[in-house]
């Protein structure tokens, strides 16, 4: 039983240790404390729960605009109504630590001359 | 594979799905419930687990056990049911989170020990009130409480992932 127990407990190190590259979002500390900005077009959006997502390509990407939940959305003016595939957007935000995941948490999204304000800036953290 | 996460992509732009991503207060009541019934679960388990594993030695097991073991089912049900629901939700993504692939392993060995508690000598002696201590029952609640705890854990840890 002591084996199992000890055995169970390594083979989940193990298992956890093939995953280096995080796949980050939803965790604040997994994005970058830099702001960036992102122009670029709408691709999608989703005004969902738990935390809605904003499609956007931008140079070649895709990117993942996070926002917050649906009672979040709509208190700060979002809507699924509000946006138009193709439109040009601009968004202040974090992107993830790692590049190559294109994800970024929203702060300020400027959209047809009006700004939304997402989340704090949370680059004092 | 492929067939495995077309399933999934079908199921999570099923109507239910939709459902509890656009509602603004479905996907906050079912994970509320989700979480009653871990803590029914937990609470429950938890309390036969430190009995079997030597605590409060004047309490019988027979009378704990009715008690406790209801509570736990019922919180596992809760669980499961409402698991079920928020997995939906982005069933391809989570599928695929190697966080929540521990946390169904975990369930499963929880599940396993459990099966085999409930079948062994031991048990049977202990619920019929003739013997009450033992090394195989004690190290059965130990890897009980750590498997549950491991669940615990890990649901915490899928959405840090």
């Amino acid at each position: 039983m002591r084996r199992l127990a000890a055995a169970t407990i390594l083979s989940t190190f193990f298992y956890l240790s093939q995953y280096g590259q995080i796949e980050a979002h939803h965790y604040f500390a997994n994005f970058h404390e830099e702001q960036m900005v992102l122009r670029g077009k709408i691709v999608d959006v989703f005004i969902e729960n738990p935390h809605g997502i904003l499609t956007v390509k931008a140079g070649g990407h895709e990117w993942d605009v996070y926002l917050g939940s649906v009672r979040h959305s709509n208190r700060v003016g979002l809507s699924e109504d509000l946006f138009r595939r193709g439109d040009p957007i601009v968004i202040y935000g974090h992107p993830s630590v790692n590049p190559d995941d294109f994800e970024l948490m929203s702060i300020r999204i400027i959209y047809r001359g009006k700004t939304y304000e997402i989340f704090q800036d949370i680059g004092d953290r | 594979m492929e067939d495995l996460l077309l399933l999934l992509k079908d199921l999570e732009t099923g109507m239910l799905a939709e459902a509890m991503r656009k509602s603004p207060w479905l996907f906050p009541i079912v994970n509320t419930l989700h979480i009653l019934g871990i803590a029914l679960l937990f609470g429950a388990v938890s309390c036969l687990d430190l009995r079997l594993m030597g605590a409060w030695k004047t309490v019988p097991v027979p009378g704990l056990s009715r008690i406790v073991v209801p509570v736990a089912g019922t919180g596992l049900g809760l669980a499961l049911a409402t698991g079920v629901l928020l997995f939906l939700t982005r069933a391809s993504r989570y599928a695929q989170n190697p966080v929540f692939q521990i946390k169904m392993g975990l369930i499963v060995l929880a599940l396993v020990n459990l099966a085999l508690l409930h079948r062994s000598a031991a048990w049977k002696a202990a619920q019929e009130g003739t013997a009450t201590e033992g090394r195989r029952v004690a190290w059965a609640g130990f890897l009980s409480m750590l498997l549950w705890l491991g669940v615990l854990i890990a649901g915490r840890i899928i959405a840090y992932w």
